[in-house]
């Protein structure tokens, strides 16, 4: 074949420019360390690249969440470790208690020492990691239990079974001379005091769902008027018609069969206050019915009391009593074996105001929060501007709703004008969101039912009404992710191991470790006076080595009444306290199994990521040495080339002729 | 008798012919590398013979150049002509597609959709470590954003991309058209200058070479009759007819927005395609409605893909356009317009006369596929269901938390953000997924306003360090059925690999067709190239002749001299 000169030169250019392409290409692989610049040099190894660079990508973020976590497990783990410790000490002194020797001020050291226990315990409970509760389920912005004094108004639903009625030694009311003795009460301790509008709701073993609740709670009426016959009590009611010597009944009340037999005696009579089970006594001086025990056999309503009176602990057979300053509900015999068979007990009420140590209900309970308030005179909405305001409310005694809207009943105005409120007049601030009530109209509305305030802001509806917010206490966990579909629990919710038992118990313990305090001689001898015919206590006070044995006889009854409660209390306490120890113990370990786990993800994932760094390093990184060489190798190709073309296209025959 | 003077005149055409060869020599070693040129040799041949009268034969007279001949091989031109259209279609796809990648950027470690997607699904993993925290919220909002906005950019940039191949069409097609002209105006020269029957060789050589230029534009047919008529027919249409030309012209594509269904059906050209006008009887309200409908749907689709003020390009003469998704057609201005318009028939918007369905993947493509990426990855989030509408998060998306707001949602043209919105109760408005595209992707308003909007949980808002809805939608990162490719990540892995795989072909088509053409074009060289050895080789010889005959001259002229000055006198 002819060559040409053309020929020669452009083939020689081409093989230059194709190794120096050549070179191009590994220079750039050393430049970068990669083996491909854009994606069409190797598709393949494109595509590997993107799913290996997302895979460390993800395996560094997942190994941030497991240190995340560790941490919040670790201050979890922490806490967990002094519950346990507090509750060892809390055990120990307990025992101590128990102790008959304990002088007064032991018990006073003791019940310190549990108080400043009873606050750690609160502290734990609210314990934080980077400013969260950590037991405080998703509501890491809640307190478990309050750590101060609380103005809020809840209405709380407890749930109960019948593991929580228990059976506690009380001392029973002391009539006349009697000595004191001991009984045994049933009682459901309560989460918290001062309740009111309690509505307890069970179902009984045939499937039946029953109601009680304070507002109809069984109404002994004292001094019926002597011209009273049947009908002139309401369906709660029960009185008596001493003309006809009969009980009054409501509609509600049933007796027990046979029918009581029903005495007329004077208050200064003899045993005048000591009735038989099914005996019902009037006395007539002071009009009070006397009612036995096992008289009522319905139970209707939540009969309500004070731990101080003379008969707190003393109910009728069917009698659900609720102690306002201790928070028990104290159950008759025949009450008391009905809720431990029934089932899905509820006991709902409303609470106002939690002293510091009280259960956070949020984290507790199904509950609502109370948010129409209305603090001297003004509410405040919590927003500014709003439209389509609403001011709703039903007068008491009437059924018809007021609305009341901005311009119709409500007078806007800015807090910078100056104006007065009428009594009768409600004026809304735009500028901070307040209404401001009249002193009549305030009057109306605090006494009224379902007062509404509603309003609109930017779209969204907000209803500022009874009910500010709804909380349901449902299980919270907080998972993380630690690999593809690979979640773990990483929480401990306070409700689990601060529960409301544990606080109650260490509650009875502190009001229990002094017990009762005796009653002085004096004391003694008035209570004689007042509960004695006059003539026999004239007689005792007489003789006074009678006197002296009687109160002596008393005095005895009662320190071995009280020791009795007292050992009885304690040992509760301790046993409760002990498993509630128990529980916390197995709730760290529990953590821990957790933590371990955690662990091994961690080892797991600094395994994936240099898995994952190698492979990607394989499958787009270059092997230095190899391409180095290949680079030295191409490079004198080129030199090569460079050296001959040269050589080639200078010579002709034109320089030899 | 002979002439006394007879060997003079053969010495006198020896040193002719010699000085002719000499002279083409010195041209073919002058263009030795003249692009196109091709070697010349002179046609040389002894000149008639001169009978002797005594029946002793025939006596040579001399020698004669009776041509310049050029060496080329046609057949080697047709071919050559014929591969390069493929080489210069394959290598405006290679360049092109290559600014594709460097703008989907796959393999760099810096700004590219795998970066943009880990940074979002690192901050909603950072939220499900604390939902509570505002902070992380805000994080969260600004690498959606930055999410969204790598779409915007990309869609900017393909958008630019197309308007670059747009001016390439327009360019290619000023090419062509000037090329015929010159072609044609070579035409008249060569003819003229033939007329007489001689060859106008170097005439030749540059019409040859801007044949060889255009045939690299397009798929060019040459034909040269006997007559000496050359005709150049481009994708089977004159183009250079002789001595006519019929060029080429461009015109931005049209899109009429008809504001009343009466001014569509009135445009009969547009409307025709759509729906029979001219029948009885006539078409109903509902069926010219439906055609209407389908028209704007068209537009919008094409809309959707496209920027305004593409080219079309029709024949000057006749006004008929020249089909640019014949299959037929190659050459740059193929390349150029498949990677401008090519959607591999995702869109439909051909029927509007605005769109041919091409099959290749041009930037029309790669814009449906972020377009649908966008809607389809906005819905996924918002509200948890897959690109075919199966819920897979069991609860929803964002727009399904306590907040109720979605995340994604696009931009109004005057930048405003629209809602996240999906609950229309009330009167709200409501998102419209199918007017997301990649260039208004966004985060939605109320996100962009407060990142607290962002939900992180289904159930309550009290429940601050409730994650439930942000884990759901981090395993969405890993549900295999949330895009027709699989994840979320295959979707893009696949579209980059499409891109990937269409540049690596582009670069082997062009490397292997360059090969072929170098092949052709050394054949050629073969022939028509100038050997330097060889001229040299020549210039030797008719050195020696002009100097062999001169020494015939110079002995003449003694023998002259003896013959008139010694013999006469």
């Amino acid at each position: 074949m002819r060559v040409t000169n053309q020929m020669t030169s452009n083939s020689l250019l081409l093989n230059l420019n194709r190794n120096a392409q050549k070179l191009n290409t590994l220079n750039m692989q050393l430049a970068t360390g990669s083996k491909i610049q854009v994606a069409s040099e190797n598709p393949i190894v494109a595509a590997l690249a993107l799913k290996f660079r997302t895979n460390v990508s993800e395996t560094i973020q997942y190994d941030s969440n497991v240190k995340q976590a560790t941490s919040w497990m670790d201050v979890t783990g922490t806490a967990l470790g002094s519950v346990e410790k507090i509750l060892e000490r809390t055990k120990e002194l307990c025992i101590q208690a128990g102790n008959e020797t304990n002088t007064q001020s032991d018990r006073e050291d003791m019940i310190k020492e549990i108080g400043q226990l009873r606050e750690q315990l609160v502290s734990e409970s609210n314990a934080t990691y980077a400013g969260r509760y950590i037991f405080g389920g998703y509501k890491t912005d809640r307190e478990v239990m309050f750590s101060k004094d609380i103005k809020d108004k809840y209405n709380i639903t407890q749930k109960f079974n019948k593991e929580d009625i228990e059976t506690i030694k009380e001392q029973l009311p002391v009539y006349g001379n009697q000595v004191p003795t001991v009984g045994d009460v049933d009682r459901i301790k309560l989460a918290y005091e001062n309740l009111e509008n309690l509505d307890l709701t069970y179902t009984d073993k045939n499937g039946t769902t029953h109601n009680l609740n304070t507002s109809t709670a069984l109404d002994v009426i004292k001094n019926t008027p002597p011209t009273a016959g049947p009908g002139t009590v309401t369906s709660n009611q029960i009185g008596y018609d001493p003309v006809t010597n009969t009980l009054l009944l409501g509609t509600n009340v049933t007796t027990a069969t046979p029918p009581p037999t029903v005495t007329q005696v004077n208050s200064t009579d003899k045993d005048a206050y000591l009735v038989e089970d099914n005996q019902v006594k009037y006395i007539s001086d002071t009009g009070e019915l006397i009612i036995g025990k096992s008289v009522i056999t319905s139970t209707n309503g939540i009969s309500q009391g004070k731990s101080s009176d003379k008969d707190a602990y003393v109910v009728g057979d069917s009698e659900i009593k609720y102690l306002s300053d201790t928070g028990e509900l104290v159950l008759g015999k025949n009450a008391s074996n009905t809720l431990k068979s029934a089932n899905d007990i509820t006991l709902n009420y409303d609470k106002d105001g939690f002293k510091s140590g009280d259960l956070n209900p949020e984290q507790y309970f199904d509950c609502k929060e109370y948010g129409f308030e209305i603090v001297n005179g003004k509410v405040t909405l919590g927003d500014s501007s709003v439209n389509n305001l609403v001011l709703e409310y039903t007068p008491q005694g009437t059924t018809i709703p007021i609305n009341l809207t901005v311009g119709a009943g409500i007078t806007p105005h800015l807090s910078t004008d100056t104006f007065t409120v009428g009594d009768n007049e409600v004026v809304y601030l735009s500028d901070t969101g307040k209404l401001l009530f009249g002193k009549d109209i305030q009057t109306t509305l605090e006494s009224s039912k379902d007062v509404n305030v509603s309003y609109e802001k930017e779209g969204l509806i907000y209803t500022n009404a009874t009910i500010k917010q709804d909380y349901k206490k449902e299980p919270n966990d907080i998972k993380y992710e630690f690999g593809v579909n690979n979640k773990m629990k990483i929480n401990v919710e306070g409700s689990d191991v601060f529960t409301s038992g544990l606080i109650k118990s260490i509650d009875d313990l502190l009001a229990t470790i002094n017990g009762a305090t005796p009653r002085t001689e004096e004391q003694i001898k008035s209570d004689l006076e007042k509960s004695m015919p006059p003539q026999e206590y004239k007689d005792l006070v007489a003789d006074k080595d009678a006197l002296a044995i009687k109160i002596k006889e008393i005095q005895d009854g009662e320190e071995k009444v009280n020791r009795e409660v007292v050992t009885d209390r304690i040992g509760k306490a301790m046993t409760k306290i002990e498993n509630h120890k128990n529980n916390a113990s197995t709730v760290n370990a529990d953590l821990g199994a957790r933590v371990n786990r955690l662990n091994l993800v961690e080892d797991r994932l600094g395994d994936d990521y240099v898995n994952y760094t190698e492979l990607m390093a394989k499958n787009e990184g270059i092997e230095f040495e190899k391409v180095y060489i290949e680079y030295m190798s191409q490079q004198a190709i080129y030199d090569s080339a460079l050296k001959v073309g040269a050589q080639i296209i200078q010579k002709s025959l034109v320089d030899f002729i | 008798m002979q002439s006394t003077f007879f060997g003079m005149n053969i010495a006198l055409q020896g040193l002719y012919s010699a000085r002719g060869g000499m002279n083409v020599t010195n041209h073919n070693v002058a263009n030795a590398y003249t692009r196109g040129y091709s070697r010349q040799m002179i046609q040389q041949r002894a000149t008639t013979p001169i009978a002797l009268n005594n029946g002793k034969g025939m006596l040579g007279t001399g020698t004669e150049v009776y041509g310049i001949k050029q060496m080329r091989d046609v057949y080697l031109d047709k071919k050559y002509w014929s591969q390069s259209s493929v080489l210069g279609e394959y290598s405006a796809k290679k360049s092109t597609s290559t600014q594709l990648e460097t703008i989907f950027n796959a393999t760099s470690a810096d700004a590219n959709f795998e970066k943009e997607y880990n940074n979002f699904y690192d901050a909603l993993q950072k939220v499900s470590t604390n939902p509570s925290d505002a902070s992380y919220l805000s994080v969260l909002k600004q690498n959606g954003a930055s999410f969204t906005q790598y779409f915007n950019d990309l869609s900017a940039k393909l958008k630019s991309q197309q308007e670059d191949l747009n001016f390439n069409v327009k360019a290619t097609v000023e090419q062509i058209n000037s090329m015929a002209s010159q072609i044609q105006s070579i035409n008249r020269q060569i003819y003229k200058s033939e007329l007489d029957g001689s060859a106008a060789n170097d005439l030749r050589d540059q019409r040859a070479v801007i044949v060889d230029d255009l045939s690299l534009l397009a798929n060019i047919k040459v034909n040269e009759n006997d007559k000496g008529e050359f005709r150049v027919s481009l994708n089977g249409q004159p183009l250079v007819e002789h001595f006519d030309v019929n060029l080429l012209e461009i015109k931005p594509r049209e899109m009429k927005d008809y504001t009343t269904e009466t001014d569509f059906v009135n445009d009969i050209k547009v409307s025709s395609k759509y729906i029979n006008i001219g029948t009885t009887p006539p078409p109903t309200a509902n069926q010219v409605t439906k055609a209407f409908e389908e028209y704007k749907q068209d537009c919008e689709n094409y809309r959707r893909t496209n920027v305004d003020g593409l080219y079309d390009i029709y024949w000057k003469n006749s006004g008929v356009q020249l089909d640019t998704a014949d299959n037929g057609l190659s050459g740059q201005l193929k390349g150029y317009l498949d990677m401008r318009d090519g959607n591999n028939n995702l869109i439909s918007g051909g029927n509007a006369g605005l769109d041919k369905t091409m099959g290749y993947k041009g930037v029309p493509y790669y814009m449906e596929r972020m377009n649908t990426f966008v809607q389809t990855f906005a819905k996924l989030m918002n509200e948890g269901k897959s690109y075919n509408g199966t819920q897979l998060a069991e609860k929803g998306g964002f727009a399904n938390g306590t907040t109720g707001i979605g995340f994604f949602s696009y931009k109004n043209p005057d930048g405003t953000y629209n809602t996240g919105n999906i609950d229309g109760t009330d009167g709200k408005p409501v998102i419209d997924y199918s007017k997301i595209t990649a260039s208004n992707f966004s985060i939605s308003a109320e996100i962009d306003k407060d990142p607290k909007n962002i939900s992180t949980t289904y159930d309550s808002a009290t429940d601050k360090e409730n994650n439930n809805l942000i884990l759901q939608i981090i395993e969405l990162k890993h549900n295999n059925s949330s895009f027709s490719e699989g994840k979320i990540s295959d979707y893009m892995t696949a579209v980059t690999t499409d891109l990937a795989i269409n540049t690596s072909q582009a670069k082997t088509f062009e490397k292997s067709q360059g090969n072929i053409l170098m092949s052709v074009e050394n054949q050629r060289l073969s022939i028509s190239g100038v050997n330097l050895d060889e001229e040299m080789a020549n210039m030797i010889k008719y050195n020696q002749i002009y100097g062999a005959a001169s020494k015939m001259i110079a002995t003449m002229n003694d023998i002259y001299n003896t013959t008139i000055n010694k013999l006469g006198a």
